[in-house]
């Protein structure tokens, strides 16, 4: 069971699958590259894997989104044409790491970043979010009991 | 003088996700009290405005100016606590008593190996 992950552009030449949905820390995951069009203009590819806070207040009339990236895992980067167009990679989410939190001001996000750089354009730069790094599942029951005397 | 008091089981503010967390709670108030309930719930703290939810309420009906009561809770698996940069998720159990809305609180740690997830630490072991 595989998963299609879409960019936050639509229109990104880069395409990435990953083997398996369900992650958590611990987990690990093949993950394909493709690039549609002409990749052979890329010259440097750089894929890694980042986790980011987003914290969001008001002030006065302003709400403002601060976000802060505390952890980046470099997964490929490469000169290569034959790597640049289309290759497969494996990664590992840490143990013990911060899963994805979701809550109405406050979040925490998982994404795959590509960076590509082409000579005398701009670089292209695509964030694929990893819908959900879920906590590792324990053996005892969610479900909240209460016992009361 | 009202006292209201949160007492975990073997004094442990640690905790793995999915455990069970139980305790006692006591109150000795100076007026009838006409409700009381636990609440487990996390909250965060940082920059942004706060998110709070609760994940489940004991409720504790005897109507008297004294209590002493026994909870058990089996905790969720997240979210764990955690303390970055912008954003701190706490776990928490808040003894309300009505009226008068008296509380009182102690919060724990939930995290795997029972403690919270830092920030550094997750540098640390990107860096390596």
């Amino acid at each position: 069971m595989g998963g299609l992950l879409f960019p936050r552009r639509l229109q990104s030449p880069a395409q990435l699958t990953l083997d398996t949905d369900d992650l958590y820390p611990g987990a690990s995951t093949d993950i394909s590259y493709a690039f549609t069009g002409r990749s052979d203009i890329i010259t440097l590819l750089e894929i890694s894997l980042q986790v980011r806070e987003e914290a969001t207040y008001t002030r006065g009339s302003n709400t403002t989104t601060d976000k802060n990236v505390f952890y980046k895992l470099p997964l490929l980067t490469s000169t290569h044409a034959v790597d640049i167009r289309r290759g497969k990679l494996k990664f590992s989410i840490p143990p013990n790491v911060m899963h994805s939190f979701t809550a109405r001001n406050n979040k925490i996000i998982w994404t795959l970043n590509v960076h590509g750089v082409i000579a005398h354009w701009p670089d292209i730069k695509v964030e694929f979010r990893l819908q959900s790094i879920q906590p590792r599942s324990h053996e005892q029951s969610a479900n909240p009991t209460r016992r009361q005397q | 003088m009202n006292n209201l008091q949160i007492q975990l089981a073997d004094n442990n503010d640690h905790y793995a996700p999915g455990a069970t967390l139980a305790g006692a709670v006591h109150w000795q108030l100076d007026f009838p009290q006409k409700s009381a309930e636990l609440r487990l719930l996390w909250y965060t703290q940082g920059k942004g405005t706060q998110d709070l939810q609760v994940i489940d309420i004991a409720n504790f009906d005897a109507p008297a100016q004294t209590g002493d009561f026994e909870f058990e809770f089996t905790l969720p698996q997240g979210p764990y606590s955690y303390s970055g940069k912008l954003i701190s998720i706490l776990w928490t159990l808040e003894l309300i008593i009505q009226p008068g809305s008296l509380s009182t609180r102690t919060d724990f740690t939930m995290g795997p190996d029972r403690n919270e997830v830092v920030m550094n630490a997750m540098v640390e072991q990107a860096a390596t």
